[in-house]
């Protein structure tokens, strides 16, 4: 797996659901989560034994959930929001599973607490980490190696 | 028309419905569910004529879904929309009778181009069946299913009519051909050919090109690369239309040519009798009309 490859996979899944495109931003070294990363959410990819993350801030999940579901952003619910960054990561999860190995499964997105990650595995070295926004506003998406999703408590 | 969705995430049921309904359907009903299981209730009891389902979902997975509604004998078309690629399952899809997989993400006109071929009327028949276009092994589509590709396709009106069998002559020079060929074999099976009107005002309405481009590219007897792109994509959406009930796979676009001059293949082809052939006849206001004949080969 590519970052090139993996940053198409992004950028894709993103531009076609989202009100607004994606930009990658390369240049920028900071791997860590920031601050503004409200909700993250762990896919794990087999038998490739990788994890996929998602991190993204609360207005830009509600302005995706609202562009995926067709409403107004006061509309959004907290169900709506995860909902929708889930199915974003279950695409980019499924098609980056599909570059690593043709009979791989995907496994359900899990909604983890970005404190809880940030506290404790923060150590944790990805192998890939996309930085990118949209709207002005940052996403982060990294790949790690083995099954993170055991680690953590669902909510 | 029913229409059943399938799929774990609201927010991709939301999606799916709000494509299909941007297709113009007489009594359309459309119902979401989010597992095979619930799926499959649904189905014995509504009996939906297109089901759109995921891959993944708990309880009880899309393949799965297929099988048991295979295993109950239920005449329904099922398509799954998936991230799924692998060659492994897609073939496991295709052996169990799937009509076709879409793949995520996707935008409302990947899911017409996949949906439509599998539109049936109000009576739930098959909008191909009609009589006069199904004789033999390759069922051509109806002047019906024609005008709802083209109208979901492009951005203007399209009228469609069934015309008298046109003859081959010098009018018909330049034209594009489109060979249409079976998977299985890679023989072609039929073939469309777009006279030069046709060809520029289908082509130059899907980008809403102004009628004066439209009009300059008659004149000048020529398609631009843009319009030219346009046409595949049309012709490639009607191949999922062309219905060949010898089981030898499914109808794929092969090639498409422009074609400069008289060709004396093709003049034979227009020689063929009514039952071989259909001949439209297309207008869009504002843009012109043209004609567009599919002849089995």
């Amino acid at each position: 797996m590519n970052k090139k490859e993996l940053s198409f996979i992004i950028k894709s899944a993103w531009d076609t659901y989202s009100a607004t495109d994606l930009v990658l931003n390369p240049q920028k070294d900071n791997k860590d989560i920031g601050l503004d990363v409200d909700y993250l959410f762990i896919s794990c990819i087999q038998p490739a034994n990788k994890s996929l993350l998602l991190g993204i801030n609360r207005i830009l999940a509600t302005q995706l959930a609202a562009k995926m579901f067709a409403m107004s952003d006061n509309e959004i619910t907290e169900e709506h929001l995860i909902d929708a960054s889930s199915e974003i990561l279950n695409i980019i999860a499924g098609n980056t599973k599909n570059t690593f190995n043709e009979q791989g499964s995907v496994g359900i997105p899990l909604h983890i607490d970005p404190s809880v990650f940030i506290q404790h595995y923060k150590h944790l070295q990805a192998e890939d980490v996309i930085l990118a926004s949209s709207d002005n506003k940052p996403i982060y998406i990294a790949l790690f190696d083995g099954d993170l999703t055991t680690k953590f408590v669902t909510h | 028309m029913r229409i059943l969705i399938v799929d774990d995430s609201k927010a991709m049921q939301v999606i799916l419905r709000r494509g299909v309904e941007k297709i113009d359907c007489d009594s359309m009903e459309i119902q979401v569910t989010d597992d095979g299981q619930k799926a499959l209730d649904i189905i014995r009891v509504w009996r939906p004529s297109l089901v759109l389902s995921d891959w993944h979902m708990p309880e009880m997975t899309g393949i799965e879904l297929l099988n048991a509604i295979n295993r109950e004998m239920l005449d329904i078309n099922v398509g799954f929309v998936t991230t799924e690629t692998s060659s492994e399952r897609v073939k496991e899809a295709k052996n169990a009778g799937a009509k076709f997989i879409l793949n995520k993400p996707f935008n409302d006109e990947a899911l017409h181009q996949t949906v439509l071929p599998y539109f049936t009327d109000n009576t739930g028949r098959d909008v191909h069946e009609g009589g006069l276009l199904n004789e033999g092994a390759i069922t051509l589509p109806s002047a019906g299913i024609i005008t709802k590709i083209l109208n979901v396709v492009s951005k203007s009106t399209v009228n469609v009519e069934i015309a008298s069998s046109a003859t081959y002559e010098s009018s018909w020079s330049p034209c594009l051909l489109g060979l249409f060929a079976d998977t299985e074999e890679n023989k072609v099976r039929a073939i469309a050919i777009l006279n030069l009107p046709a060809a520029c005002i289908l082509g130059g309405s899907i980008d809403a090109l102004p009628a004066s481009t439209v009009q300059s590219s008659i004149v000048s007897r020529t398609i631009p690369q843009p319009i030219l792109d346009n046409c595949e994509k049309l012709l490639r959406v009607i191949s999922a239309t062309i219905k060949d009930q010898s089981n030898k796979g499914e109808m794929q676009l092969r090639s498409v040519n422009f074609v400069p001059k008289v060709f004396p293949k093709i003049e034979s082809l227009f020689q063929k009798p009514d039952s071989e052939r259909v001949d439209y006849e297309i207008s869009i206001p504002g843009y012109g009309q043209g004609s567009l004949t599919i002849i089995k080969s």
